[in-house]
């Protein structure tokens, strides 16, 4: 903004200037021109006079001064007329005047030459004409002597008294002098000088009232006051042109000043701009600094990560490596393990096939050792252990199948019961069976393989009991119409087990070798196997304040029809 | 210091040159005729252009007369015939004058109603006898030729106009001077310039009083005189037309009339016949009648040889002058 209204001064500034420059110079130049045209004309006015007066008294031989005196008199003249018209100056009223005067002068002058050639002619033969004369007729000399000399002072002279004296003269001495008939060349030259001496007496007074008259125009003092007229004008300019160059002066001031400041202004602009520029300028190298820092940062950080991620890829390959290794292992020891599955599963369904073909044989010897009480327990004995052996066979090599018979649940528990009763009985231990009324009767399942797990849990009460009771209590539960939810618990008063002991019972495995307790081991395995194919679960409950222990376990049977 | 010394020494010498110059001219003896200029400073494209309107026949009604006609170059500025013939063969009133060194005369014509060179073209141009013309006739003409128009715009930058032509014929004709006559070339200090016949027809022309009247550069021109100042010319001769009251016809004045400008005599033995009504056949005819009329006297017959003899000696020389 400052700068916008700096430029419009500046040039508002300039215009004035050069209005205050031009105005500064007008009207001079003219008026000068002016007065040189005068000046040249009042010249050559004077040197006009002068010739006029040294043609008149023979110093000048040609007339070509007065000449080139009027032509450039004229042309002065039309200057000036020219000048008043373009100007529109005063002094129109003496500018005509001094043109009137110079046409009567010009007259005057003109007519001046023309008297002057002839009475310089006249006064030139005079004598020539005077000699001749004389010379030829000796006797005439002194009358024509007198005449020429009176002639001659005249001529040089205003003396009106002489001109009487020359007439008389002229009209004296045709009547003197008489020549012959004959002698016309002598009276002819008499009558041509006596022409000329008349020509005389004319002209020399009228040359000199012309010369007078011409001397009279005088064309100086109207020059001069137009002198005056214009230099008084040029002067009234000249004051005019002086306000204006003191106004020129007093803004060309202002306009330098305010030249000066603007240079001020963008020097201090510049210096601004130049401050700025270094700041930024430093700033942007600091910049720089920063970021080729953070780039070398970036280098060393990419290098670390570099040789990080190399790292990380090396022990990724190693991993890998290991990894495939561990797998060829873990694959070595898979298909080791799955050849010894497999030869265990073909141990297995040999066993089983093997303890079938026993079975077989022992049936035919059974049949033919019938009627052999010692024999037949021992062969009920053998029969119990191979049928146990050849579900475990088939438990291995999963190749068992639960039955499904309906049978009588009440029937079962009641032999079951009289059996142990018995066995109980021998140890002095009493055996209680806990059977609910409303318990179902009819169920369909495996009723061997529930009898065998109930035989074989009763086998261990009755085996670890020394003392005291075995209690069988059975509790039902109807979850579907069709299904009955069978829970029993035995409950004995032995040895008991400790935690350590339950839960390695729990967790047997085929392999573990346990040689006192091998039987009871297979045995437990067996139960858990089963119940677990029945849909249950086997438990052993430890209580630490009740001596003995409890095996628990469930078992889902369809319920067979009612009726 | 030395700069001024310098100054001032450059000025003594000048000062002493122009003295030297001046001491050479008053030993000179003084003559009332003086030589022509060799040359004068003149607008060369003015001067061409000049030449062509002078030499052009479209200035003349019917296409027939241009200023050349009359004014022939190559002859003298004149035509040699004792009146010239107009538009239709009119003829004219008065003898040509030449156009050479028409510049020194104090008027044009004879009777001198035109001041300067340039007044002097609308004197034939509008004369029914001469050309019969008008400035639009002769500017609607000329703007006809392309050429014309072109170097009109050229020269004076703006349209072909009386003003531009004029001063275009003026300055043609200013440019027609005739320097290197033998007779200049005596002024100029060449004493082997004139035969001695010559230099006495000179002495006698001076001492006769011819010299009264013709003098100065153009040997006359430079006055009027009245034709007939001892006895009566005109009565003589008879027949006097409005033409013979010379300027009279301009001033309306009486002691004007019968009073011509007083002619140049420069080239005066190419420019026969004589006298405003060419009157005068020849040279011997032209001074007898000077002497008679003008000079009040008779001149013997072998005077009037050797001022002949001293007459042919003016004719000078022009690159456009075939004599």
């Amino acid at each position: 903004m400052k700068w916008r209204y700096a430029i419009i001064m500046l040039a508002i500034a300039l215009i004035i200037v050069l209005y205050f420059f031009a105005n500064s110079f007008v009207g001079q130049d003219r008026y000068a021109a002016a007065e040189q045209i005068l000046r040249l004309y009042k010249s050559d006015a004077l040197a006009l006079n002068q010739n006029i007066l040294r043609t008149r008294f023979g110093f000048l031989l040609h007339y070509d001064p007065l000449r080139s005196g009027l032509r450039n008199m004229s042309i002065l003249q039309d200057k000036l007329s020219q000048f008043v018209k373009d100007y529109k100056a005063p002094g129109i009223g003496l500018k005509d005047t001094l043109g009137e005067k110079l046409n009567i002068k010009k007259r005057l002058v003109v007519a001046f030459m023309r008297n002057n050639s002839i009475l310089r002619n006249s006064v030139i033969y005079l004598p020539v004409a005077v000699s001749i004369l004389t010379t030829e007729n000796v006797a005439h000399s002194n009358l024509l002597n007198t005449l020429l000399l009176n002639v001659l002072l005249y001529t040089n002279s205003a003396n009106e008294a002489l001109a009487v004296k020359i007439n008389n003269l002229v009209e004296q001495i045709p009547k003197a002098i008489t020549y012959a008939d004959t002698d016309t060349k002598d009276k002819l030259l008499l009558t041509n000088m006596l022409k000329h001496t008349k020509t005389i007496l004319t002209y020399h007074p009228r040359l000199n009232t012309l010369t007078r008259q011409v001397l009279q125009v005088n064309l100086t003092d109207v020059i001069d006051s137009l002198s005056s007229l214009y230099s008084s004008e040029r002067d009234k300019y000249i004051a005019r042109a002086n306000i204006y160059r003191i106004l020129l002066f007093i803004f060309s001031l202002l306009l330098i000043s305010i030249i000066i400041y603007m240079i001020i202004c963008l020097r201090k602009s510049l210096r601004i701009e130049t401050e700025t520029n270094t700041k930024l300028n430093s700033e942007i190298d600091a910049r720089k600094k920063a970021e080729e820092e953070v780039k070398h940062q970036n280098v060393t950080l990419e290098t670390e990560v570099k040789n990080r991620t190399q790292t990380i890829i090396d022990t990724n390959e190693k991993l890998v490596n290991e990894i495939t290794k561990h797998k060829k292992t873990s694959d070595f020891l898979r298909k080791a393990q799955e050849e010894s599955k497999k030869n265990q599963h073909a141990k297995n369904v040999f066993i089983a096939n093997l303890i079938h073909k026993i079975t077989t044989s022992i049936n035919t010897i059974i049949k033919n050792c019938k009627n052999n009480t010692i024999a037949d327990d021992a062969v009920v004995n053998i029969n119990k252990i191979l049928d146990t052996v050849t579900d475990y066979a088939n438990l291995e090599a999963d190749t068992l199948n639960l039955e499904k018979t309906s049978f009588d649940f009440h029937e079962l528990m009641t032999s079951c019961a009289n059996k142990y009763q018995k066995l109980a009985q021998a140890k002095q231990l009493t055996f209680k069976l806990h059977l609910p009324e409303d318990c179902p009767q009819k169920l369909i399942g495996d009723h061997k393989r529930l009898n065998k797990v109930l035989e074989n849990l009763l086998d261990n009460a009755v085996k670890y009991t020394e003392k005291g009771q075995i209690e069988v209590t059975v509790t039902y539960k109807i979850a579907d119409p069709d299904q009955v939810i069978l829970r029993f618990e035995i409950k004995d008063t032995g040895i008991g087990l400790n935690e350590e002991k339950r839960v390695h019972l729990l967790n047997l495995d085929d392999n573990d070798g346990d040689e006192n307790n091998e039987d009871v081991n297979l045995n437990i395995i067996y139960c858990r196997e089963i119940i677990k194919l029945m849909g249950g679960n086997l438990d052993i409950v430890i209580k630490d304040d009740v001596p003995g222990t409890i095996f628990c376990f469930s078992v889902g049977m369809q319920q067979g029809s009612k009726t | 210091m030395k700069k001024h010394l310098g100054l001032l020494l450059i000025f003594s010498l000048w000062l002493i040159l122009c003295t030297a110059l001046w001491a050479q001219q008053q030993t000179r003896p003084q003559e009332p005729i003086t030589p022509l200029p060799q040359s004068i400073k003149l607008d060369k494209a003015k001067v061409d252009l000049g030449r062509m309107l002078f030499h052009d026949k479209r200035f003349s009604k019917d296409n027939t007369v241009s200023c050349a006609s009359c004014h022939i170059i190559s002859k003298g500025g004149v035509d040699n015939r004792a009146k010239s013939l107009g538009v239709k063969n009119r003829i004219g009133e008065v003898n040509a004058p030449t156009v050479y060194n028409a510049d020194y005369n104090i008027a044009q014509f004879w009777d001198g109603r035109a001041n300067a060179l340039e007044d002097q073209v609308d004197g034939p141009t509008h004369k029914p006898i001469e050309m019969d013309s008008s400035w639009p006739e002769i500017v609607g003409k000329l703007k006809k030729d392309p050429k014309y128009v072109r170097l009109f715009k050229e020269i004076y930058n703006e349209p072909i106009n009386p003003t531009n032509i004029k001063n275009a014929i003026a300055t043609y004709e200013r440019s027609l001077i005739t320097p290197n006559s033998r007779f200049d070339r005596y002024l100029l200090g060449d004493k082997n310039a004139l035969t001695p016949d010559e230099l006495k027809g000179y002495q006698l022309f001076k001492s006769y009083g011819c010299i009264a009247c013709h003098q100065g550069i153009n040997i006359g021109g430079n006055m009027f005189q009245t034709f007939g100042v001892f006895g009566n010319y005109f009565e003589d001769r008879g027949n006097v037309t409005q033409a013979d009251y010379g300027r009279y016809n301009v001033t309306g004045r009486k002691q004007d009339r019968f009073v011509f400008k007083v002619p140049s005599l420069r080239n005066v033995a190419i420019t026969a016949p004589y006298f405003h009504d060419g009157s005068a056949k020849t040279l011997t005819d032209a001074v007898n009648i000077m002497a008679k009329y003008q000079l009040g006297r008779t001149l013997p017959k072998k005077d009037v040889e050797l001022i002949v003899k001293f007459l042919q000696t003016l004719t000078g020389k022009h690159k456009e002058l075939k004599p």
